[in-house]
Order: structure tokens, then C-alpha cells, then sequence
């Protein structure tokens, strides 16, 4: 079956003009001094459909700008910047532009691609403000970047070891020429380990022009590399880091913690559709979790991932070899191929006593586990919390009928099992 | 009997385009505006699946997903979110809300099909 985007793309653009004039009759009766948390989760919103709606439609260049915008307008509504009367200029220059991108593919017109660049960089500078209201209002050395006197910027050395064609490299190389230049990128060529499907992390390399402080950098690369993966060196100090006070990139886990939707790499349509990664996933619960006959994110594994890294193709891999055989919630039919899991859930589960003792119990000194010891006792743990699910629902059909203790015992599995699924594997 | 979906989003577009795509693939299709609609249209209903935005005035996803968990007839029921956000802090709050997956926005219609198919067939 095939799908004509185009049949959906003018609802997008009144959708997109409401949300322009939303976000314009909100900037423009803002008080600077004390903006309403409601008017600014609003504009948030708007951009945020801004930007989803874009990217879905194939309009890359708004929904790339218009992140931009989402990024300032999300600190500012998480409190993390003060506003001031300069974001508000720079927004509503921000929301011309997407107008004039918005146009330009209504009417197959030329955009204005320099106010553009321009524009961007001024909100770019902005969000990377001070992280405190205080220190953000008088020590953000890039405020005249949108006169075209470019904030001093600085030449940086990125060393770092990742795996060939990582998803999340990609998107933070994408995110550094959001915020400088890059250039000499050195990026390894795919290369598989010996023997096995896992590929190694390899050298990279590339020189950055940017505005951005080290820590700036340092906290942006955190985001998808391991510190000690990781390499800047100052190449050329153009000017003095008045902002060395920088704040940290999302990176005091709480600023991430605080809303999902925040701050987030946004994968573009291209990287989607060429990437291993199959941008979705199911969690391993009970209620309605899927079957997996492929590579799909289904491992508990998945959320060992370390924190703030987005969802990246070794991320797949890492779960493949520990894949399981999740089964359907109640309420879907169980699609022919992966139809065994129902039946075979008790049947492993008994075997799965024993074999998820000796590991449960060692929980507090480590040791060294084999890997198929642990994919299997994961495997055990998720039969057992479907098992468990199906039992609470079938029991939950008789509630009037059923005898207290047989209730509360039902209760307490289902207590004991979301442990054992969510703290101790 | 087909199959009823649920479909939540705030943006009109891309409740038209999952709409359109799923109902062209023979899936029964209630849409709602925000959260709070998607509960109120949850209720009294049969709904094989939930497929949810995050971002959202009112009700957001994750709330949307704890208020249908509470409820008996969506303890087991598929809940999917879809989001631009594909962190694992998202992912582990999605996970924590009784989620039972994610689809990374943007996504076109045959990535939407398969993820659908792949949860109720």
C-alpha cells in the first residue's frame, strides 16, 4: 500500500499557521519580567507541532529550524533561562521564518535562508545560556550574535571512539553543526569485530568552530559518549571564554529527568528510514507487550543503556541475542508466528525457578555471569510476569466470586513480579 | 470483527494521517483531541489499542497511559506512545507510566502499519 503524504499536507499548513499565531499573540502580551507558565507551555507546544508535524510531512528545514526555537522555548519553560526582552525579538523573527518556510513550500517560493541562519543562531545562542536566572541575565557573552557580530568563537579538537555510522554519533554531529562548523571529520568506515555481528568502537575525529564553551561541548557529547571515550582539546582561543561559567547541557540528569519531551535529537525522516535502529519499541510488560519474531527493542536489557544516549543500532543489537518471547495482551489475538509464547509461558516459567535462584541471590557481590545465563533469566522473569498477568486478569473476571486470600495472593504476585522485573534484573 | 484503535493526538495532521492509515488498513479508528478526550472516548469502549502523543494540552501521553492503567478494562490492553523523545529517560518513564512501547516521531504510514500489526495484528 502506498501513501501520498501530499493529501495531509494542508491541514499541516493551517495547522501550522494557527500555531504561528498562537505563538505570536503569546509573545506579544508576555510579561518579561513574569511570563505565565501556562502561555509559555503553550508556545512550547505549538513549536513542538511545529516541528513533529513537519518532520512527518517531509518539510526537514522547518522542522530543523523550528527545533531550534522548541530548544530556547524548553528551557524557558522549565525555568531554567529567564526571559528577556531580546529571546522574545529573536522568537518572533523565529516564528517569521518558519512563516516564510511555510510559504515557500505552499507555494514552491525561495525562503529568506540567511535571516534564517541567522535567526538560528541567535536562538541557539539563547539556550545555551546560563543555566541559573540570575547568572543568565547579566554573563551570556553571545546577545549581540543576532547583529551579525558573531560571539567569539573558538576552534576545537573532538576526539572520541564510537561505533562506525552510530545512530547517535549522526545525530550529534547534527547537533555540533547546529552550533558551529565542522570540519576534517574523520569517520571510520564500518568494520565488524571477528567472528561476530557486534561491531567495536572506532576512532573518530573532527575540528569544530564554535561559540560553545569546552564544558558546553563536553556536556553536549555526555548526551551520546562516555566521558572517558572522549577527547576536546582547545585548538585556538580566539577570544576569552567570558562563559566558562557554563551551565550543564541537560546534563544534571534532573533537567532530563523533568520532562520527557524536552530536549531531544530529532531524528529526521532520512535517518529514520536508513537507520538499524527501528525507532520504535516495546517495553517488556505484561499488558500487551508484542511478540518479536525480529530485531525489535523488546530486551530489558534495552534500559541499560547509559542514560541520555539516544537509541542507537549497538542498543538493537545488545537485545537480539536477548529477544523474548513476549506474548500479546489480553485483549489482541496472538498473530500465527509467534503464537507458542502463550502455551509455553507456565511450562519455562517452572524451569525458570531454578534457574533465576542462584543469580537473584547474588544480587549484593558481583560475579561473573554468563550472558546466556542472564538473557535467560531475563527471559524467565518476562514469562513469568506475563504468567502472572494473565493470572490477575483471569482472576480479576471472577473479582465478585473470588476468595479474599486468593485475591490479595494474586496481589502480592503481581507486587513481587513487577519487583523482580523492574529493580532486580 | 475489526479492530478499534484509539488514536490521540493534539495536532490535526498527524491525527489525520494515522486515522487515514490505519482505517485503510481495515482498523476501526476513534481519534481524540488531547488526553482528557482520549480517557473520556476510553471508557464504555472497547478499544483493542491506544496509540498516544506525548506532548499534549490538558492530558499528556504518560498521564493518559496511568489514568487508563487504572482502569480494569486497560490493565492489559496495548498502549503505544508516540514521540519525538525516543531518550531513555523517556523511554523509562514511558515504561514506568505501564506503557507498553514507543514509536519515534517522525514515522510514516507503512512504519505505522508494521508497528500496529506487530502488537495486534
Amino acid at each position: 500500500m502506498t501513501f501520498d503524504m501530499a493529501q495531509f499536507t494542508q491541514v499541516f499548513f493551517d495547522e501550522t499557521t494557527e500555531h504561528l499565531a498562537t505563538i505570536e499573540e503569546i509573545l506579544l502580551r508576555l510579561d518579561v519580567a513574569e511570563p505565565g507558565q501556562e502561555d509559555l507551555n503553550a508556545i512550547f507546544r505549538a513549536a513542538h507541532s511545529i516541528k513533529g508535524g513537519a518532520g512527518t510531512f517531509g518539510f526537514g528545514d522547518m522542522a530543523d529550524f523550528t527545533h531550534a526555537m522548541e530548544t530556547l522555548l524548553d528551557r524557558l519553560r522549565k525555568q531554567e533561562l529567564a526571559l528577556r526582552r531580546e529571546m522574545i525579538d529573536a522568537l518572533l523573527e523565529a516564528k517569521d521564518i518558519i512563516h516564510g518556510l511555510l510559504e515557500a513550500h505552499q507555494t514552491g517560493g525561495e525562503a529568506d535562508h540567511e535571516r534564517e541562519v541567522q535567526v538560528r543562531a541567535r536562538l541557539e545562542s539563547f539556550a545555551l545560556g546560563g543555566a541559573d536566572e540570575g547568572a543568565a541575565a547579566e554573563a551570556v557573552p553571545v546577545e549581540s550574535a543576532g547583529t551579525e557580530a558573531p560571539a567569539p568563537v573558538r576552534r576545537y579538537r573532538v576526539e572520541f571512539k564510537a561505533l562506525p555510522g552510530d545512530a547517535g554519533v549522526t545525530n550529534l554531529l547534527a547537533e555540533l553543526r547546529g552550533i558551529g562548523t565542522v570540519s576534517d571529520l574523520e569517520e571510520p568506515a564500518g568494520q565488524t569485530a571477528r567472528g561476530g555481528k557486534r561491531k567495536r568502537a572506532m576512532p573518530w575525529r573532527l575540528m569544530l568552530d564554535t561559540p560553545a564553551t569546552e564544558q558546553e561541548l563536553h556536556d553536549l557529547c555526555g548526551f551520546v559518549l562516555s566521558p572517558d571515550a572522549l577527547n576536546i582539546t582547545v585548538i585556538d582561543e580566539a577570544r576569552d571564554g567570558g562563559d566558562t561559567d557554563a551551565y550543564g547541557f541537560f546534563d544534571s540528569g534532573e533537567g532530563d529527568a523533568q520532562d520527557p519531551v524536552g530536549y531531544g535529537f530529532f531524528e529526521d525522516i532520512a535517518n529514520l528510514v536508513t537507520d538499524d535502529d527501528p525507532g520504535y519499541g516495546f517495553f517488556d510488560r505484561p499488558a500487551g507487550a508484542a511478540p518479536a519474531e525480529e530485531p525489535v527493542e523488546t530486551g530489558f536489557g534495552f534500559f541499560d543503556d547509559s542514560p541520555g544516549a539516544p537509541a542507537s543500532s549497538s542498543g538493537v543489537a545488545q537485545v537480539e541475542s536477548g529477544a523474548m518471547a513476549a506474548v500479546p495482551g489480553g485483549s489482541g489475538p496472538v498473530p500465527a508466528s509467534g503464537g507458542g509464547g502463550r502455551d509455553a509461558g507456565p511450562g519455562r516459567q517452572a524451569s525458570g525457578r531454578s534457574g533465576g535462584g542462584p543469580a537473584g541471590g547474588s544480587a549484593d557481590s558481583s560475579i561473573r555471569v554468563s550472558v546466556e545465563k542472564v538473557d535467560q533469566l531475563i527471559n524467565l522473569v518476562g514469562e513469568l510476569v506475563i504468567t502472572q498477568s494473565m493470572l490477575a486478569q483471569t482472576v480479576s473476571k471472577y473479582e465478585h466470586l473470588a476468595d479474599e486470600s486468593l485475591t490479595n495472593g494474586i496481589a502480592q504476585l503481581e507486587r513481587n513480579s513487577r519487583d523482580l522485573q523492574e529493580g532486580k534484573v | 470483527m475489526s479492530k478499534t484503535i484509539l488514536a490521540v493526538d493534539d495536532s490535526p495532521s498527524i491525527r489525520n494521517m494515522v486515522a487515514f492509515t490505519l482505517k485503510s488498513a481495515g482498523y476501526d479508528v476513534v481519534e481524540a483531541v488531547d488526553g482528557q478526550d482520549g480517557l473520556d472516548k476510553a471508557k464504555g469502549k472497547k478499544v483493542n489499542l491506544v496509540l498516544t502523543d506525548q506532548n499534549m494540552p490538558r492530558m499528556d501521553g504518560l498521564t493518559l497511559v496511568k489514568s487508563l492503567r487504572a482502569m480494569p478494562d486497560y490493565k492489559t490492553a496495548p498502549i503505544l506512545i508516540l514521540t519525538t523523545e525516543s531518550s531513555d529517560e523517556m523511554k523509562a518513564k514511558g515504561r514506568a507510566a505501564g506503557a507498553t512501547g514507543w514509536l519515534v516521531k517522525p514515522f510514516d504510514p507503512p512504519k505505522l502499519l508494521e508497528v500496529v500489526k506487530k502488537v495486534i495484528g
